[in-house]
């Protein structure tokens, strides 16, 4: 081993044995209720609720897909996903978020196939919305896998091999998550992202002065790849249709929506309002340039070769101790989403699917010891998939992203709409999402999307779905204490039977 | 639907449309501001600070923290 791979190495594992440390003081106060383990009695104030939310959006994708995508697709990486999702989420965060709050609070909700199925006391319907959400969950769990093992290859010359690096991951999220649970992952989180945004401006700093400066890097991809500027390798159906995906879709990532119900009052969330479209944009925009330049600085990179190029940028342009601290950087981006997602799947399947399982007995103490079991098993899970090879990450992601964009309309519906029936929703979730296999993979002709992205057709068919059947179905009754009569604003709490 | 609501719905609806700058769709824009970012960048960049004054607005002035 050279000094610069154990320099590298030796930075990366002092990171990650921090990462425990901070899970490991944090978990001190949790307790073993299913409340605190999932929820941490929902408690946080605006800084560690906004940089846990955030952490657990930014991933792989940003740091490894969206460098990758632009190498091939040049800038428009970036608007691709910013200028729609950057203020789009954050705005539903308005929209559903709020209301999922103080539903969550009132009547202790922590997911949101609990906040469907409740309002009509509907099991089956909770089961139906998480299965959806797990299904689409596990591939997009799959790319912080993937993501750190391919760093850490990179980042060492071939040293450590990708499946290494991936299962050393997996491993340090399991051992603070298993400890410590939402508790531990929200203040791991927070620093985290302080992590990752700090080493962003550092990476793209780095790499922009190597290339003599941004005026200088973006000449040279004019000159030798004019088409990286123009945004001719991507149709402007795609590009308005995947700004609707992403934008609908981030919200419902269950990592996402559990840590909105975790906040300490309605200021805390509005506050992350405010602070999301610019940190959104920051790390965005410099992950694109820093992929676009990179075509002219390393060429030759093939398909999904491309998901290299910002390791192997830190490999030719930065000395070997930033690289170090850099790679722990796009560490934390990809720990941060992972550790969020796991923890979101067992909060599912601990709260709506065990239960009813007879030989799981009805104790608080063993839902707990269960939920950190299923975090274990859910990460094994994962890492056996990412031993598959699966192709590029932006492609395995944009088939999840459509998944959950999908359930939007059936979500707004639950929210929102008192004349909304049960059946509608349902029927709005699942064919949908049929509709959109369908497309996927040529079963339903493709002509059918009009050239528009497949998940783009299936939010139109949700919106349809939905407003047919409700129309078709007859009303039904909510539960107590959904919906509160015009006189909660004046102090009285009393609820609205539909 | 309350007029400040359906205000903000159909601007979100008017930024995703007016997102797609087809006018410049495909054709290559020297840069215009430290010689790196070009009208198109600066175009996007401005639908994101549009979206985000949105965002703010809602969070501000729609928000209810009774349902």
């Amino acid at each position: 081993m050279s000094l610069r791979v154990f320099t590298i190495l030796a930075i990366v594992f002092g990171y990650l044995g921090l990462i425990v440390a901070i899970g490991w003081w944090s978990s001190r106060r949790t307790r073993a209720t299913m409340e605190d383990y999932h929820m941490a009695g929902r408690e946080f104030g605006s800084l560690v609720l906004f940089a846990s939310v955030f952490g657990a959006n930014i991933s792989a994708v940003t740091f490894i897909g969206i460098p990758g995508m632009a190498y091939h697709r040049g800038w428009v990486a970036w608007p691709y996903f910013v200028t729609a999702w950057g203020w789009l989420t954050p705005l539903l965060f308005h929209v559903v978020g709020h209301r999922a709050w103080q539903l969550g609070r009132r009547l202790n909700y922590m997911t949101i196939g609990e906040i469907i199925g409740g309002r009509w006391g509907s099991p089956y319907l909770t089961m139906i919305i998480s299965a959806i959400i797990i299904t689409y969950t596990i591939p997009y769990l799959m790319t912080g896998l993937i993501g750190a093992g391919v760093t850490l290859e990179v980042v060492t010359d071939g040293f450590v091999p990708s499946w290494v690096g991936a299962l050393i991951v997996a491993l340090v999220v399991v051992i603070y998550l298993t400890k410590g649970g939402m508790r531990a992952s929200a203040w791991v989180n927070t620093f985290q992202t302080l992590v990752f945004l700090a080493g962003a401006v550092l990476m793209f700093v780095a790499v922009a002065m190597a290339l003599g400066g941004p005026a200088s890097a973006t000449r040279r991809v004019m000159e030798l790849h004019p088409e990286l500027m123009s945004r001719g390798g991507m149709s402007m159906k795609q590009f308005f249709s995947y700004g609707l995906i992403v934008g609908l879709a981030v919200p419902l990532f269950p990592q996402v929506f559990t840590r909105l119900l975790t906040g300490k009052d309605p200021a805390s969330l509005r506050k992350i309002i405010t602070l999301y479209p610019p940190a959104a944009l920051a790390v965005f925009f410099m992950m694109a340039y820093l992929g676009m330049w990179g075509r002219v600085a390393i060429p030759g990179l093939e398909g999904a070769q491309s998901d290299e190029i910002l390791p192997r940028l830190l490999t030719a342009y930065t000395p070997f101790w930033m690289m170090g601290i850099l790679a722990a950087s796009v560490f934390a981006a990809m720990m941060s989403t992972l550790d969020a997602q796991l923890l979101a799947m067992s909060t599912i399947l601990t709260r709506e699917f065990l239960p009813r399982l007879p030989f799981i007995p009805n104790s608080e103490r063993v839902q707990v010891r269960v939920s950190r079991g299923l975090v274990v098993v859910l990460t094994a899970v994962a890492y056996a998939f990412t031993l598959i090879n699966p192709p590029g990450i932006i492609s395995i992601v944009e088939f999840a992203f459509a998944g959950f964009a999908a359930l939007m309309p059936a979500v707004l519906g639950t929210l929102y709409w008192r004349r909304c029936t049960k059946q509608a929703v349902a029927a709005s979730a699942v064919l949908p999402q049929l509709v959109l296999v369908g497309l996927t993979f040529g079963w339903i002709d493709r002509s059918w999307t009009f050239g528009f992205l497949p998940g783009f057709i299936a939010i139109g068919v949700a919106v349809a779905v939905i407003l047919i059947v409700t129309w078709m179905t007859p009303e039904t009754e909510n539960t107590d204490g959904y919906f509160l009569s015009p006189a909660r604003a004046g102090g009285s709490e009393a609820p609205v039977h539909a | 639907m309350d007029s400040k609501v359906a205000a903000v719905v159909a601007a979100a609806a008017a930024l995703m449309l007016l997102r797609v700058d087809f006018w410049w769709w495909n054709e290559v824009k020297p840069p215009v501001l430290f010689e790196w970012l070009s009208a198109p960048m600066l175009y996007q960049l401005g639908i994101l600070l549009c979206g985000w004054a949105l965002a703010v607005y809602a969070a501000g002035h729609l928000w209810k923290d009774d349902a």
